[in-house]
């Protein structure tokens, strides 16, 4: 099981700030879709007593009824705690060092990122239409240097006071470990001019 | 007439296959969910219900006669479409 006190690869001094899931509203068709759906067996059964009252005298039919209106309802049940998992599972942690991302896709599929918060450039949250609006949720893109992918916070609430809260630790943590930060974006440098410099000579070296 | 035992056995394959899924879930859940009451009281919910849903299928079909075939044709034939409650 996993413990926010033993967070993976933990980092020296490293400190739990915020931990962010999806605001529950995005679940909230699903769980009325599976309510539906669990009452379906019950609305069944009352159709037949009231229409077919005899066929509940037959106790094979009855017994029909039991064993796969009991089985039906297990499976949305089921159904309904994987669903649940997928939501669960998936998790946004903020620490004053980092910026981890687990991601669970079905019930097998898992992808854990990570985001050193010296590296953070832009923080942009992103709330649109009504019902976010009205219930303060959405999106919140975190922009590293040299990188064009976004790192994203899905559906999550107060997405202003998230993108501040990130800001300001990335602002801490540079200003902590700016050696850390320094040579990184050296090593950066100097591997892009190295690049550079091999596609030059390439250039210069074909007929 | 289709004998009542059939029946048992498809519903017993079914049961089998849910409890392979819910085993995996709730692995999957154990091993990566995060240490919070909610996540030990989702999966006790589920492990409750299964029990009580097949403790009590079972608990009904020992009072049921396996044995016994089961006739389709002559429980629809008959008439029965008003409300009788």
């Amino acid at each position: 099981m996993f413990h926010l006190d033993k967070l993976p690869g933990a980092l020296p001094d490293e400190k739990l700030v915020g931990l962010y899931r999806r605001h529950p509203i995005t679940i909230f068709g699903l769980i009325v879709t599976f309510f539906f759906m669990l009452v379906l067996p019950l609305g069944i059964y009352l159709f037949i007593r009231v229409f077919h009252s005899d066929y509940l005298a037959n106790q094979q039919f009855l017994a029909l009824l039991i064993m796969f209106g009991g089985l039906f309802f297990l499976f949305v049940v089921m159904f309904l705690y994987q669903n649940f998992l997928d939501y669960w599972l998936d998790t946004w942690i903020v620490t004053n060092r980092r910026i981890l991302n687990i991601e669970q896709n079905g019930l097998f599929g898992r992808t854990t990122s990570e985001l050193r918060l010296y590296r953070v450039q832009d923080v942009t949250a992103k709330v649109a239409g009504f019902v976010q609006s009205m219930l303060d949720f959405g999106m919140v893109y975190v922009q590293t240097a040299g990188e064009k992918e976004y790192f994203t916070f899905e559906d999550v609430p107060h997405p202003n006071l998230i993108s501040k809260q990130i800001l300001e630790l990335a602002e801490l943590d540079r200003k902590e470990h700016l050696e850390a930060a320094l040579e990184e974006a050296a090593e950066e440098t100097s591997a892009a001019s190295k690049e550079n410099l091999h596609e030059k000579m390439a250039r210069h070296i074909e007929p | 007439m289709i004998p009542f035992i059939y029946f048992l056995i498809a519903w017993l394959v079914l049961l089998l296959l849910f409890l392979a899924a819910a085993t995996v879930s709730i692995l999957q859940m154990m091993r990566y969910g995060l240490a919070h009451p909610l996540t030990h009281a989702s999966t006790a919910l589920l492990v409750l219900l299964t029990a009580v849903v097949v403790l009590g299928t079972l608990g009904y079909l020992s009072g049921v006669d396996l044995r016994a075939g089961f006739d389709l044709n002559g429980l629809f034939s008959a008439p029965s479409l008003t409300p009788t409650l």
